[in-house]
């Protein structure tokens, strides 16, 4: 009697288990394109992680022939970043997959050496192969804008920057940000504040106090997360710039501008060039977006479609610089950077570093890898140490 | 403790539960945790049994298809998980595995970029003595503060607070003497190739699952921490008749149970604390070298938090090295297999809460491992 019952719990689990196993066997293929994304944090962080997953809805949404799929919070190790990769091949049979952290550098390659039939497009990184893309979208232009009203609006002339990492991209935000103020106000200085984390409202919110502490009244910032627009907003007359995300919302009174990304416009540039066989597994290794303000790729303001908080705008027309208002400055500065043509870059020379050297001649523009590699130096202006 | 009409009484056990017993027994509590979150997910509309086995997408599919994953994830974590059961085994707390291994991590940075043209038979021992020896002066604060100081709880404080100078330590390097000059990102250079432990070159085409396991990322230290484990145990842990055989072992034993009569009985808790915390911070140590020369290849600004997760690994291995083999498989998989709570688009968070759940019943185990409740009409 015993044994027939454990017979049948025996049977049972076979059962059972071919079950789970056969459920593997389905796939699903309708002529239709898979996108996976691979996160670096939560789609919650109001950040870097959250604006590429609405460019990831936006483009799911417009699109019939599109269906996508993401993993949140994956670390930046090799075999995590190729482990991500396995579970969107192999479980979800992803036809394309974007890694969106410039950690995922090493993962996205070893991972695209294992899949060769997958498209791969790596956010931020330099690194290509016949199978993997870069794309990105900067800020710079947005910084330099943002300074520009931070100088005019700012009493003491003491600007402030919680800083996530002392790398090109944030050191060429921060300069950016300088050489804005002080187009408007000569001896305007930013102080930087390293926090060591792209995420962490604490570590933000306490280097925001302090430099609200040490006379600073202007705080823009690289952090994914509103603690310093809510900072700000603690104080009746400090003021932010809001970074990746619409975080105006977080401090009405208190967000002048700030940065916005439209991922959506990228993935789907580059989902288009998939779906009708621009790009395939053979023909990436030149494919390497770098796109600004003139592809709309970014957006100035705090709120998407207000490039201003209105309520600042009576101030800036107030302010005179060399002949115009501050307000028709940002306009004309944006403009000119806003295309077709650009006429107008910010890293124009004569730009000195901290120490007084000339670091671009009257009239020289930096290039490309000046900006994005090599940036390891402070404009002058900067108070702080770049690494 | 009252509760209406009724006394909850708590009684310390006077016998220890061992053996089948106590396996089953923390099995049994793994199983309640996995039906709390099963509830949660219930209530968020998630049929749980897809969840975990049945769908397509379920978290055994996932943890089968990225086996070889789980074991990447394995070898920090039975490495570090082994070193924490000798002190744990003696009452002393450290709880700042993440520092003895981030120590570990950067001794075989440092030691790979000063002799990169050391040959592999060389370099990459001399990596792993270095580890050993950074990873245990990392831990040796934590055996004066104890055993000289008159603080009882400073293995756990002075432990976790040397978490914090390693990691400033690594984002310091990283982000300035360290820096890969090609880039300036904040990350160190790749490991010469002569630093680079190899992986295990095997690849099985696994038909049930429609998947090939690829062994590549599986460096050969999978072996190093399977030997340490069996060795550790044979010199620390083997037990004839519940009593330790070696003379380390017992008087490890002694100092945990009762720390007065091994004093008593003239065992010195200074050699015991050092001895412990010796081994598990060089464990850990190697721990971190075989992380970054086996899998990351290059020195980062964060580290996984696998010194955290290898406590609960180590209590739920009963703190025995073959129970932290199991245990630390289970945690593997579960790290591997939490993709599929994201795919079914809870958020990321209920991955750590998964985990949370997990871990409280583990404690909750070690509570009834000590203690009988009763109830009593008063």
């Amino acid at each position: 009697m015993s044994n027939m019952k454990n017979s049948r719990v025996l049977l049972i689990c076979v059962v059972l288990v071919g079950v789970v196993l056969l459920s593997g066997c389905t796939t699903t293929s309708s002529g239709k394109i898979k996108a996976g994304f691979i996160y670096v944090g939560p789609i919650g962080d109001y950040g870097w992680t959250n604006a590429h997953d609405e460019g990831r809805t936006i483009v799911e949404d417009k699109y019939d022939w599109l269906e996508t799929v993401y993993i949140e919070s994956v670390a930046e190790d090799t075999a995590s970043v190729v482990a991500a990769a396995d579970t969107l091949v192999e479980v979800e049979q992803c036809d394309v997959i974007f890694t969106t952290s410039f950690g995922f550098m090493d993962g996205t390659l070893a991972a695209a050496e294992k899949y060769p039939d997958v498209l791969f497009f790596h956010c931020s990184g330099f690194m290509r192969d016949v199978n993997v893309g870069n794309y990105f979208a900067d800020f710079y232009q947005l910084y330099y804008l943002n300074g520009l009203m931070a100088g005019a609006l700012s009493p003491s002339g003491e600007l402030g920057y919680v800083g996530a990492f002392p790398i090109p991209e944030v050191i060429r935000h921060i300069n950016a940000f300088t050489l804005g103020a002080r187009a408007v106000n000569a001896t305007a200085t930013v102080d930087v504040r390293w926090i060591y984390s792209w995420y962490d409202p604490t570590l933000a919110t306490n280097a925001a106090d302090a430099l609200v502490a040490d006379g600073v009244d202007m705080l823009a910032f690289t952090e994914d997360s509103p603690a310093v627009i809510q900072a700000a907003e603690k104080y009746d007359d400090v003021y932010a710039f809001s970074h990746y995300s619409p975080m105006q919302y977080y401090g009405n009174d208190s967000t002048i501008s700030g940065q916005l990304v439209h991922w959506d416009i990228l993935y789907d540039e580059i989902l288009s060039k998939v779906n009708d066989g621009t790009y395939n597994n053979t023909n990436l290794a030149d494919v390497d977006y770098l796109w600004f303000l003139k592809e709309d790729a970014v957006e100035l303001g705090g709120l998407f479609g207000v490039p201003i908080n209105t309520i600042f705008e009576d101030d800036l027309k107030a302010v005179d610089v060399s002949g115009e208002t501050a307000y028709a400055l940002v306009m004309r500065r944006l403009d000119e950077m806003d295309g077709p043509t650009v006429t107008f870059d910010p890293f124009t020379g004569p730009i000195k570093a901290q120490n007084g050297t000339i670091m671009f001649a009257d009239g020289v523009q930096a290039t490309i890898p000046d900006l994005f590699a090599f940036m390891d130096w402070f404009v002058e202006g900067v108070i702080g140490s770049p690494s | 403790m009252k509760i209406a009409n009724y006394e909850l009484i708590f009684q310390k056990r006077t016998f220890s539960i061992t053996g089948f017993r106590a396996i089953a027994y923390r099995i049994l509590f793994v199983i309640f945790g996995l039906m709390t979150v099963g509830f949660i997910f219930l209530l968020n509309g998630i049929n749980p049994l897809d969840l975990f086995f049945l769908s397509n997408r379920s978290m055994l599919r996932i943890i089968l298809i990225l086996l070889p994953h789980t074991f990447v994830s394995f070898i920090p974590l039975l490495c570090i998980a082994i070193g924490l059961a000798i002190p744990f085994k003696a009452r002393i707390d450290n709880i700042g595995a993440e520092g003895q291994f981030i120590m570990g991590m950067l001794a075989a940075t440092w030691t790979a970029m000063e002799f990169p043209d050391l040959p592999s038979i060389v370099l990459i021992p001399l990596m792993f003595l270095n580890g050993f020896i950074l990873g245990a002066i990392w831990a040796l604060p934590v055996v004066f503060f104890r055993a000289k100081g008159g603080f009882q709880g400073a293995d756990v404080v002075v432990s976790f607070l040397m978490v914090f100078p390693a990691l400033y330590l690594m984002q310091y390097l990283v982000s300035g003497p360290w820096r890969d000059p090609a880039t300036g990102f904040a990350f160190s250079k790749i490991l010469p190739e002569s630093a680079q432990i190899p992986g295990i070159p095997i690849e099985i085409y696994v038909p049930f699952l429609d998947a090939t396991w690829n062994f590549d990322p599986v460096h050969i230290s999978i072996f190093l921490v399977l030997i340490i484990a069996l060795v550790t145990y044979y010199y620390l842990f083997r037990t004839e008749e519940g009593i330790p055989k070696t003379k380390i072992g017992y008087e490890i034993n002694v100092t945990g149970k009762n720390p007065l009569a091994g004093r008593m009985a003239g065992i010195s808790f200074f050699k015991v604390i050092l001895i412990s915390m010796i081994i598990s911070g060089g464990l850990a140590g190697i721990a971190g070298v075989a992380e970054i020369a086996g899998n990351k290849l290059r020195l980062t600004v964060n580290s996984a938090g696998y010194g955290f997760t290898a406590i609960v690994v180590a209590y739920l291995g009963g703190l025995n090295p073959i129970g932290i083999i199991f245990s630390a498989l289970f945690f593997a998989a579960l790290i591997s297999g939490g993709t599929a709570i994201n795919l079914t688009g809870l958020p990321v968070s209920a991955l750590d809460m998964f985990s949370g759940i997990i871990l409280f019943y583990v404690l909750l185990s070690e509570f009834f491992f000590r203690y009988t409740i009763k109830w009593r009409r008063s």
